[in-house]
């Protein structure tokens, strides 16, 4: 192989002398002034014989690269061999480039880099590559996306790589995504790939998707990304045929998403028909993510007769901020559980008038303490001022609540300005215990001046 | 008349005359030619505007101001007095041999720099424009890679580089390669960005051996890739395919 090489040297080196003297052309001068050993106009005259004469380029190339090498500019000379190697690839003077580049090479340099055969790009960059070329050469970029997408060991690779084809224009990004959400056998890629036709309101794709899927959790995720598309007929038969709790799920917070009258009126119907609590307690828990299904809660809370599910529709009117709805409820529940229930949900919803107003009149020590408590919840200094004022004519059962309350609040000013006129060792107990775990600076400066005066 | 021979006498004694630069128009031009450093022009001129023409290279189309109306985007011509925000050329844009380049410098600094075509018209707002004409090819790389060091942190930077990568001289697009390296990264950067507007195959050859270089660090590496693809070669977008199907 060196032989040869040599005599292809040779053989080239014979060629540039024989070269004309009476040289015309940018090529024959590049000749002309290698052979007088001008480098640097040597690689002049190449880089416009490149320019002007196509047929010759690829050699002028070459000679460009011998010139810089002569010249003791190996960067530039390795430079042209790759761009020699990048425009003319089936050019015989690649293999020649290869030789010369050998002769040149620093020898610590492996082979795999000269001859560029290496992995230059790890898969990061490359995707970054990849994503920005889907823009201008879809075609060819598409198919190693999908490389990725399928054969990379990266988990965060592959994910991002669909992501490339959610953000492109492309029709056939498009299709691969659809594909990928049928047949991928990597579950993670499946389902996202579902979720991103979801978000391209592909629609159409989905609905086919559904009918030729198995599998439950992809199932799931088609019926999520319907929701997200905004496409409801499909849920709706699935409420309508499907037995599976767990797609009904699905399909119930996606009608719950749609947000409107008819959904609301759709979910009524259903937890109406329906005989298994866990599927109401679903439907309760999709009406929290409605914007204005209180009415609907109110109802449900009225016709149920189930304490939990009761206590669920209580919670999901605060979720909701049903402030004026609460209100009404605890005037009209009498029992303690759901008034229980209620005074939780008014600290929910950050009700603190709808609690100041319950502790105005309520008698039952212990709703007043879950009152107190509540509004603790809030954290408002409002309300740290008010239960201040409240504490001296407070029950001891209402002391304690509001010791815990101002603790939650961690109020140590509150605390400490009530420990001074506290005289219950109980209660100081239970302040001082509080003020431990409230571990302020004010709460340790206290308590360490205690240890001191008490010796 | 006797007003006109006050003129003449006064150039003959300070060297000066009156020239024609480029599109100038509204400002007061004084010549001397016989600084061929726009280093040195730039500290006998504090304050003012100097300006020169540098040779670039060949495909060059022409820089220019433009206004756009909707979708459609017109040449207007700049000013030296504000900054334009449409600036560049089109592929309409005439083709140049030179461009003007304008610099004004107080205290040392270089604080305007801004470079058109030959063809651009140019409004001086009535300011003095000193005239230095052709310079020397490696004093105005000296000090354009001097004034893209000094003021990485606005638009000069970026404009004396943009200036390197229009230069005709071998030698710019190599100083643009080597600025890549520079630990500056934002500078580094701005050089890659530079080397992506180098005409044709030599800015195409330029990214892809820093895309490839394992050595480079990432980010330009990213930014290497970042503008083969965005370049308006298709080429270079061709060879991004390329490198990326090897």
């Amino acid at each position: 192989m060196k032989m040869k090489n040599i005599l292809k040297k040779i053989a080239l080196a014979t060629l540039l002398a024989t070269t004309t003297v009476l040289a015309q052309t940018p090529y024959d001068e590049g000749q002309k002034a290698l052979r007088e050993k001008h480098w640097v106009e040597a690689a002049d005259q190449f880089e416009q014989a490149i320019k002007t004469d196509k047929k010759q380029a690829d050699a002028a190339m070459y000679w460009r690269a011998y010139a810089f090498y002569k010249a003791g500019r190996s960067k530039e000379a390795e430079r042209e061999l790759r761009r020699l190697e990048r425009k003319y690839p089936k050019s015989s003077w690649v293999k020649e480039a290869q030789a010369l580049r050998i002769e040149h090479q620093d020898p610590e340099k492996s082979i795999e880099q000269v001859t560029g055969n290496g992995s230059v790009m790890d898969e990061e960059l490359r995707l970054f590559a990849l994503a920005q070329l889907m823009d201008r050469d879809p075609e060819r970029a598409l198919p190693m996306v999908l490389d990725l997408v399928r054969n990379s060991d990266s988990e965060q690779i592959r994910q991002d790589a669909i992501f490339v084809l959610a953000i492109s224009d492309a029709p056939e990004a498009r299709k691969a995504l659809a594909e990928m959400a049928r047949d991928s056998n990597d579950p993670e890629v499946q389902i996202n790939a579902i979720h991103i036709l979801g978000t391209m309101d592909a629609t159409d794709e989905l609905q086919s998707l559904y009918a030729s899927l198995q599998d439950r959790s992809a199932r799931i995720a088609v019926i999520q990304a319907l929701s997200i598309a905004g496409e409801s007929t499909m849920l709706r038969q699935v409420l309508a045929n499907e037995t599976d709790p767990e797609l009904r799920r699905a399909a119930i917070h996606g009608i719950a998403m749609e947000d409107n009258a008819e959904s609301a009126s759709l979910l009524e119907s259903i937890y109406n028909k329906s005989s298994s609590v866990e599927e109401k307690r679903v439907i309760l828990d999709a009406l929290s993510m409605m914007d204005d299904a209180s009415d609907l809660a109110v109802k449900i809370l009225q016709t149920e007769t189930d304490p939990e599910l009761q206590r669920q529709a209580i919670q999901v009117l605060g979720i909701m901020d049903a402030i004026e709805e609460l209100g009404k409820l605890y005037a009209s529940m009498t029992d303690r559980d759901s008034r229980l229930a209620i005074l939780q949900a008014m600290a929910i919803s950050d009700d603190s008038d709808g609690l100041y107003k319950i502790l105005q009149t309520e008698q039952d020590a212990e709703l007043r303490s879950a009152a107190i408590q509540g509004l603790a919840i809030n954290g408002e200094k409002k309300a740290a001022d008010y239960l201040v004022t409240m504490y001296p004519g407070a029950s001891r059962e209402e002391k304690s609540a509001v010791i815990q309350s101002m603790m939650i609040m961690e109020d140590t000013k509150g605390l400490l300005s009530l420990l001074k006129q506290e005289n219950d060792p109980e209660l100081k107990r239970e302040m001082l215990q509080m003020l431990t775990i409230m571990d302020s600076e004010e709460s340790n400066q206290y308590l360490f001046e205690m240890l001191e005066k008490n010796g | 008349m006797k007003t006109q021979l006050a003129g003449v006498m006064l150039a003959l004694i300070t060297g000066t005359a009156w020239a024609q630069v480029g599109g100038l128009t509204n400002a007061e031009v004084v010549e001397k030619t016989s600084i061929n450093d726009p280093a040195k022009a730039v500290q006998t001129t504090q304050g003012q505007w100097i300006a020169f023409s540098m040779p670039v290279v060949e495909g060059t189309r022409s820089p220019c101001c433009w206004r756009s109306q909707w979708d459609n985007f017109r040449e207007v011509g700049c000013s030296l007095k504000k900054q334009h925000k449409s600036y560049g050329t089109s592929s309409d844009s005439p083709l140049t041999e030179n461009v003007i380049a304008y610099a004004r410098a107080t205290e040392g600094e270089v604080r305007s720099l801004r470079v058109v075509g030959e063809q651009c018209p140019v409004d001086g707002d009535g300011a003095r424009v000193t005239w230095i004409g052709s310079v020397d090819s490696a004093a105005s790389l000296n000090w354009l890679e001097a004034v893209a060091r000094s003021n990485d942190h606005d638009s000069l930077d970026y404009s004396a580089l943009y200036i390197m990568s229009l230069h005709a001289s071998k030698d710019a697009s190599e100083r643009l390669y080597s600025l890549t390296k520079e630990p500056n990264g934002e500078l580094a950067k701005e050089a890659v960005f530079a080397i992506s507007q180098l005409p044709g195959d030599p800015g195409t050859q330029m990214l892809l051996d820093l895309a490839m270089d394992e050595q480079r660090p990432r980010e330009i590496r990213r930014q290497a890739l970042f503008w083969l693809a965005n370049s308006d070669d298709d080429e270079a977008v061709a060879a991004l395919a390329d490198l990326l199907t090897r």
